[in-house]
């Protein structure tokens, strides 16, 4: 188990984890939070990746993906984030009715 | 199952326990799956850093990263920049105006950080500029210096000073398009000269990516800066 492999299977379980949350809780923040841990888990593959090999320098294609990957993420969020405040403004739910598959 | 809560039946948000159960299997199989995938990497591989290396000194800076950033990658760097502005443009909709300068200012911040914000601005201001500068040599570079920028907006608009909101709506689109528009003019320059997209010619490299570098860390940092206040709630949605 090289440190490559630690790094990959905490991505892997933190993606799954985050992946349950998004498709099981209905509060909208809860679900915000779950996509940018996904999003983070994602970024953190990529850089163990770009290491993997212990040569001199580490690959910087996949360090600027990463980069790409966190400003997209963060724009993301705002929209989302913006989009949940609205919802809230107008109907004063934070989480979207469908009353079939909630408890 | 609604969870009770001393006198209030509070709903739990969650789903019912197959649907749980179904999500939970599935995102097994989707662990298993990607743990397999990442024991099956070829061992040997060292990705595309030769390949970077070799061309580095034909890309204008000395720094691997913001080589593949800004020459060997600026296609995903441009497109970046307009998923930003897509995500204002989605902003704005939601709040229904063309600017910001209808934002609701933050309760009262109390003198401490008022002063606190007079004092770390500037040097905020600097430290953007040094990590803008930075880029060509060590890490750093036109996100790093907007990010920093537009920490230093949200500062402002959290000690009741304004920035992104006190532009009208003409010099607001020119802010945020400035950085998309000169990379476009930079991108589509050398198809006019025979050569392709975003092939920079070979000396003027440096000086094109520090030229793009800077307008796009500003309009990055009024597009942050405007993701945050963009989703204040509106001095016009207050109750009366």
């Amino acid at each position: 188990m090289n440190q490559f492999l630690i790094f990959a299977f905490t991505s892997i379980a933190l993606f799954c984890i985050s992946l349950y949350a998004l498709v099981t809780y209905a509060h909208l923040l809860r679900k915000i939070l779950a996509i940018n841990i996904m999003g983070s888990s994602v970024f953190l593959f990529l850089v163990a990746v770009a290491y993997r090999n212990r040569t001199e320098t580490p690959d910087a294609v996949p360090h600027a993906m990463v980069l790409t990957g966190i400003v997209v993420a963060v724009s993301a969020t705002a929209f989302a984030l913006t989009l949940t405040r609205r919802i809230h403004a107008e109907t004063g739910l934070t989480y979207l009715p469908d009353e079939d598959d909630l408890e | 199952m609604a969870t009770e809560s001393s006198n209030v039946t509070a709903v739990r948000l969650v789903a019912r326990l197959p649907a749980r159960l179904l999500a939970l299997s599935l995102s097994g199989l989707i662990a298993v799956l990607l743990v397999l995938a990442a024991l099956d990497l070829p061992d040997d591989a060292g990705g595309l850093t030769t390949q970077v290396t070799d061309n580095l000194d034909q890309s204008g800076v000395t720094h691997p990263v913001t080589a593949v950033l800004l020459n060997f990658r600026a296609y995903d760097t441009w497109l970046e920049v307009g998923v930003l502005i897509l995500a204002l443009l989605g902003i704005l909709a939601v709040q229904q105006s063309a600017d910001l300068s209808d934002t609701g200012a933050l309760t009262d911040p109390g003198p401490v950080l008022t002063w606190l914000s007079r004092l770390l601005v500037p040097v905020i201001f600097l430290t953007g500029g040094y990590l803008l500068w930075l880029g060509t040599a060590a890490p750093g570079g036109a996100f790093q210096a907007g990010a920093v920028w537009g920490a230093a907006g949200v500062l402002l608009y959290m000690s009741g000073y304004r920035s992104v909101t006190a532009m009208g709506a003409l010099l607001f689109r020119a802010a945020v398009l400035v950085g998309f528009g000169i990379f476009l003019i930079v991108a589509a320059g050398p198809t006019f000269t025979g050569r392709q997209m975003l092939q920079y010619p070979l000396d003027l490299a440096g000086t094109l990516i520090l030229l793009v570098e800077t307008t796009l860390a500003f309009s990055v940092a009024i597009i942050l800066t405007s993701l945050f206040c963009g989703s204040q709630p509106r001095r016009s949605d207050a109750s009366p």
